[in-house]
């Protein structure tokens, strides 16, 4: 395997500290060991990775960030879903802070944004996508129904999304413990955990004034959620690739079959075209280039799709032991179907794509 | 942590203008400079005669991109990867035809990379003035996907080699001037030491070319039959015995060809106005038809990703990587995916097929649209894609040595 280069020094040394302390500080055999509350949300790994810088990549730097950075974002994501991080990184410490530094006011930024920065605060978008029904405003108060939200289970506040309409979005701001604000917290299927909330009247602070633009945070969501996918299927194919050179059958070891060594390589290609479409699509955005949000659906709809397959792959070819709780093989398939739901399935990214000019010119 | 450097669209942009006005440049080629007859066919999917392909190469040789990716030492225009990348998929896509790479691609990089002075004075000029056509003699009848298995022999004797043997599958050797061979040179432990690599003057006596007809009807490919042919030792590439490594370089710039991203874009563009002005008898759902160029649009648009990403970072000086065997697997499977999906769409007019149609000057159809014809010729062609210049089976055998260590 090749070394990854990284765009600039921040990235470098990002990139750096996260493998360090999720090699050292969050190894997979080591968690299976905790009990269910403490492997869903570590208040001292939080800290941590406010330390390092985790929760101020999407702030501008005029906000108390270290500015935009989709780059590092993703590469922050990827080690997350590598290491099969539950902490609410992309909900809490990407999108969040990029809705309250786009939409908010000069106040609440200054109110809520170091207080995301530095790991006190975990505020969760709730944007009204998959089951939700009826998010509204009424005389100051919200009402509607979201179920499946992710990292709502752990929400210290609540950024919700009221207007059908993704261009003309408000958001609000929802204390969970209110009255009028109901959550029915569980667990998700790869450890991860969710709540059903019920607004029936909950007081409500507007973010900022008159109404704005998601589209923006939700492509970034896709974006982030995209690389995490990515780091969990990288993570299956180097499981997998060790069990090929190391497991022996019929007297010699799996890898020497050229029924799994073509497998294998079709893991591989499928690995090198996400990551291929992930940095073509930070680049775009990064750039504001117009083709933008068509490599934002591209990349979203194919890692999703390519990380279900890969990961599906790993499991059969471990075999057995594939499936069992105690190996991470299928942790990492259970990851990539809960990101598959997150900002956008691959199917609905797939029809945002094809609704969007194409590579090919339509007629000579 | 130190603050980063802005990374605003002005930080970007001066790549991305240079690669847009390259592209520019290369579409201005496409519709002032290349012969039209020649568009005309290569849009039709016709066959391309001989005359077609210099006419091509001629039109080229102005602005010095027939051999654009040469060092300026040698005529050409170092061009980075990224231009070579755009150059390729900007002309194939605005109607050039494949540039039919045996001397400008293959024996020409060889030849400055590891010839002699002397062979690069002789060689390089014709090749860069399409004075020279040049085939690939490395193929033979026991000797395909294990290539190193071949069994022409070349024997000293004095100043010559005298060399027998057959070679098969020579692509537009009926054209040639001159081939490139591999032979084998001595008996080794492994097979693939001691084989040479020769250039052969078609010329010389015991030289025998048969064409073999493949199933468009055309006449694409050869055999040669090399009966004790005399060939000066100064016609010798490099080292006596070390032809291998040559010839895996040569496959290696082959094998980064054949993304052929350009030729995707226009047969997809193809199908999308057949799709538009043509109505089908062969297609019950349109809504899925709709959904199957939507997929094939994805995976072309994955394969552009995958291809710029790795043609804006590569190191010219180093040999492609296994990046050039992913390209060849994906880029020959959608060029498939493409010309079916073409003939589904064009129902039972799809199996109306004169040959005499496709080796004429224009598109004409026994059934439905003129192009019809042209279109099945790309389908029954393109079978041959993932089996040439290393199957994609051989291909998944590279990577999983060469990148996976299985």
């Amino acid at each position: 395997m090749k070394t990854r280069t990284w765009s600039d020094d921040t990235d470098a040394a990002l990139a750096d500290a996260a493998a360090r302390y999720l090699g050292e500080r969050y190894r997979f055999d080591t968690r299976q060991r905790l009990d269910a509350a403490a492997h869903r949300f570590s208040p001292a790994c939080w800290r941590d990775l406010a330390d390092m810088g985790w929760f101020s990549v999407a702030t501008p730097e005029a906000a108390g960030g270290l500015g935009l950075r989709l780059s590092s974002i993703c590469l922050l994501a990827e080690a997350a879903g590598r290491s099969l991080l539950t902490e609410p990184f992309v909900s809490a410490g990407v999108v969040a802070p990029f809705i309250v530094a786009q939409h908010g006011s000069a106040a609440q930024r200054d109110l809520l944004l170091p207080a995301i920065h530095g790991g006190e605060k975990r505020v969760v978008p709730v944007l009204g996508q998959g089951d939700a029904a009826g998010l509204r405003e009424e005389a100051g108060a919200l009402h509607g129904r979201q179920a499946v939200a992710i990292d709502l289970d752990i929400a210290d506040l609540l950024l919700v999304r009221t207007g059908d309409d993704p261009a003309r979005a408000t958001f609000w701001i929802v204390d969970p413990q209110a009255a009028g604000c109901r959550l029915a917290r569980y667990p998700l299927l790869d450890g991860r955990g969710a709540a059903t909330l019920e607004l029936e009247g909950a007081p409500a602070v507007r973010l900022g004034e008159g109404a704005g633009d998601a589209r923006a945070a939700l492509r970034l969501g896709a974006l982030a959620t995209a690389a995490d996918s990515l780091g969990a299927m990288s993570a299956a194919f180097e499981l997998t690739l060790d069990y090929l050179k190391t497991r022996r059958q019929f007297g010699a070891p799996l890898g020497t079959y050229q029924a799994l060594q073509h497998r294998a390589v079709d893991m591989h290609i499928a690995l090198g075209e996400c990551r291929a479409l992930l940095e073509q699509a930070v680049a775009s955005l990064q750039a504001g280039a117009p083709q933008a949000a068509r490599d934002v659906h591209a990349a979203k709809s194919v890692i999703g799709e390519a990380a279900r397959r890969v990961t599906q792959e790993a499991i059969q070819l471990h075999g057995g032991i594939g499936v069992t709780e105690e190996y991470a093989a299928s942790h990492y398939l259970r990851r990539a179907r809960v990101n598959e739901q997150l900002y956008g399935s691959a199917e609905q990214h797939f029809q945002a794509f094809a609704a969007l000019a194409g590579d090919a010119p339509d007629a000579f | 942590m130190d603050n980063p450097p802005s990374t605003s669209r002005a930080g970007l942009a001066p790549a991305l203008d240079a690669e847009e006005d390259f592209r520019r440049q290369v579409r201005d080629y496409c519709r002032d400079e290349l012969p039209p007859a020649v568009r005309r066919k290569v849009l039709g999917n016709l066959f391309l005669s001989k005359e077609d392909n210099l006419a091509f190469l001629r039109s080229l040789a102005p602005r010095g991109w027939v051999a654009g990716h040469w060092p300026r030492v040698y005529g050409g225009s170092e061009w980075t990867p990224l231009q070579r990348f755009v150059f390729e998929e900007e002309s194939m896509l605005g109607g050039a035809p494949w540039l039919i790479p045996f001397g400008v691609n293959y024996v020409g990089p060889v030849i400055y990379t590891f010839g002699s002075e002397a062979q690069k004075r002789r060689f390089l000029p014709p090749i860069l003035a399409s004075e020279e056509w040049w085939a690939q003699g490395y193929s033979e009848p026991g000797a395909g996907s294990d290539l190193a298995g071949l069994k022409t022999r070349a024997v000293r004797d004095g100043g010559h080699y005298r060399v027998s043997g057959q070679k098969i599958w020579t692509s537009y050797v009926q054209w040639a001037d001159w081939m490139f061979c591999l032979v084998r040179t001595s008996e080794e432990a492994r097979p693939q030491q001691g084989i040479s690599f020769l250039l052969i003057d078609m010329r010389s006596p015991g030289v025998t070319v048969r064409p073999i007809r493949t199933m468009d009807g055309c006449h694409h490919v050869n055999e040669v039959f090399l009966d004790d042919v005399r060939v000066p030792a100064e016609n010798l590439v490099g080292e006596e015995g070390r032809g291998w490594t040559y010839a895996k370089f040569l496959l290696s710039n082959e094998r980064i060809l054949s993304a052929e991203t350009g030729r995707a874009m226009r047969q997809l563009a193809h199908l999308k106005a057949l799709v538009a002005s043509t109505p089908s008898d062969g297609i019950g759902d349109r809504a899925a038809f709709d959904r199957r160029i939507v997929q094939m649009e994805l995976k072309l648009h994955t394969l552009r990703a995958f291809c710029l990403n790795y043609a804006r970072s590569m190191d010219p000086s180093q040999p492609p990587g296994v990046e050039a065997s992913i390209m060849k697997i994906r880029g020959t499977e959608l060029q498939q995916l493409i010309s079916e999906a073409t003939l589904d769409w064009l129902g039972s007019s799809a199996i109306a097929y004169d040959p005499a149609d496709v080796n004429g000057e224009e598109a004409v159809s026994p059934a439905g649209p003129p192009d019809t014809s042209g279109a099945i010729r790309e389908y029954l062609h393109g079978r041959a894609s993932t089996i040439y210049g290393g199957s994609n089976e051989i291909q998944r055998n590279i990577i999983s040595k060469a990148e996976l260590g299985l």
